[in-house]
């Protein structure tokens, strides 16, 4: 099946609920969407009139500064955030990267967490024994894979979440940043890994800052600003475009 | 064949969210010694105690009202936990769940699989229960458990939901939740009698929704006497239930994703 993502005029707004001095919250900053500040609530203009159409193949890039929308884009996109107007139509199974150790239980062994996320994502019964000993392989972890998480070190646990990726299935790839591990002995694997991720997706959206990141993973660059998109086109033409904007800003 | 080929995509899903709350409920335990098997003692503990404490009809024998006493407070439990767990789901849950191939109704699907899980274990319990204490009660109401379940389960969800969606669009209706529903427990026939109601009991088992559930769930495990009556009113409360659930998240399912 092709995968494709068609969005249409889309608006999207978060909403906070007011508190004592919210209405101070319209006041313009040099970063962030506009907020609105209404009778109940205050209305963050996260995104307006976005129109955007992707099919296999598509490898597109986001660049903006903070608060200008990518991730809001990345979440619309993965359906954890909804249009308020607009249309949105996604064909093939979507796959987000952007809170990779979500759902992690403390209290269960590395095993038992890879066991659980094998399950969630769909994994057939009868594979599940061999995915979980390929995640501990690629973790490195060793004994540490049936220890509980609360008796990982933060680096451990990384390991575990990022070699995890091992399990992910989908047609359309939502990154948020390239993930690198702080640990150097084990950013080969995860490079590897997310690299075979990407090559195995129909569709990849990725957030980043890094010129490097984006031109080596995509092909088409998406700049948004306050919400809006302010350039679409290849790369290198529009990460010029940006970096000069962004130098007359500073 | 066509029919297994239809149903089996289903209880292939069923079997592994069933795994999957087995997992996610051991973890709870983790450490102990009874594992898991704590759910059912800390019921029959927690039951053996009401039934010591409260019993007050003597229309009733220890055994009976112990049986009339654990088939509330399972029923109880599960409804409880359709309540309590379910005032901030979609704010606290709903990355993790997008995370892992779940959609906003997927989630509540999961939590309810999780719900049914432990109601399922406590369950066995009761069945157990019954077979040694009191083997005749065991009888052809026993097929009504298939109705039974069929109320149960869509206004569990629907509640859920509802309880979700006015918690988002009220916050500080989640405490009054959580305190309502601990003012519920006593106000509902888990370990006093109906029949030996009092005014105030007139009135609780007459508008007190819960009370048509616990009369429906005993009435299942022979424990009291077939009533259509309770099976008419708790399916008409249900049937409201889920017809509102159903509209509200139809209406809101767009809006509470975006409230921060």
């Amino acid at each position: 099946m092709s995968a494709s993502i068609e969005i249409e005029n889309a608006s999207v707004s978060y909403f906070m609920r007011k508190v004592g001095t919210s209405d101070k919250a319209s006041e313009k900053g040099s970063v962030g969407a506009q907020i609105v500040v209404g009778k109940r609530y205050l209305e963050i203009a996260a995104l307006r009139n976005i129109s955007l159409s992707l099919k296999t193949g598509d490898r597109v890039g986001l660049i903006g500064i903070n608060g200008s929308g990518k991730s809001t884009l990345l979440k619309v996109c993965a359906g954890a955030l909804a249009i308020q107007s607009g249309s949105i139509e996604i064909k093939g199974m979507v796959s987000p990267q952007f809170a990779l150790g979500s759902g992690i239980k403390p209290n269960l062994s590395g095993r038992r967490n890879t066991e659980l996320k094998c399950l969630y994502m769909g994994t057939p019964q009868s594979k599940i024994a061999a995915a979980t000993e390929e995640v501990k392989e690629l973790s490195g972890l060793g004994g540490y894979f049936e220890l509980p998480i609360r008796s990982y070190s933060a680096g451990m646990r990384s390991r575990l979440v990022m070699s995890l990726m091992r399990l992910v299935r989908g047609d359309i790839l939502i990154m948020d940043e390239w993930i690198s591990a702080a640990d150097a002995s084990v950013n080969k694997t995860v490079s590897k890994l997310q690299s075979d991720l990407i090559e195995s997706s129909s569709i990849l959206i990725m957030a980043s800052h890094s010129q490097r990141i984006l031109e080596d993973w995509t092909t088409t660059l998406l700049w948004l600003d306050r919400g809006e998109i302010k350039a679409m086109g290849p790369v290198a033409d529009v990460y010029a475009d940006y970096k000069k904007w962004m130098n007359t800003k500073a | 064949m066509n029919l297994w080929h239809q149903i089996r995509p289903f209880l292939s899903k069923f079997v592994r969210f069933m795994h999957i709350s087995y997992l996610e409920a051991k973890s709870n335990y983790q450490g102990t010694r009874l594992g898991l098997l704590w759910l059912p003692v800390s019921t029959l503990l927690f039951t053996g105690m009401l039934a010591l404490v409260f019993r007050h009809s003597d229309a009733m024998t220890i055994t009976e009202f112990f049986l009339y006493v654990l088939s509330g407070y399972i029923l109880w439990q599960f409804i409880q936990a359709s309540i309590i767990t379910s005032t901030d789901i979609v704010q606290r849950q709903l990355e993790f769940a997008i995370h892992n191939n779940l959609t906003l109704a997927g989630l509540f699907g999961k939590l309810l699989m999780d719900r049914l899980f432990e109601y399922g274990i406590n369950l066995a319990l009761l069945v157990a229960v019954i077979v040694l204490l009191s083997p005749g009660n065991v009888d052809l109401n026993l097929a009504l458990f298939i109705p039974f379940v069929a109320i149960i389960v869509p206004t569990s969800l629907a509640v859920s939901y509802l309880v979700n969606a006015v918690t988002i669009f009220f916050p500080d209706l989640s405490t009054l939740v959580k305190t309502g529903t601990r003012f519920m427990f006593f106000a509902s026939p888990v370990f006093w009698v109906a029949t030996d109601r009092t005014d105030i009991r007139t009135l609780l088992v007459q508008y007190n929704p819960v009370s048509y559930y616990m009369d429906i769930t005993r009435q299942v495990f022979g424990i009291l006497p077939l009533q259509p009556a309770s099976w008419i009113s708790s399916a008409l409360v249900s049937l409201g239930l889920c017809v509102a659930g159903y509209i509200t998240f139809v209406y809101s399912q767009n809006f509470v994703r975006n409230i921060k």
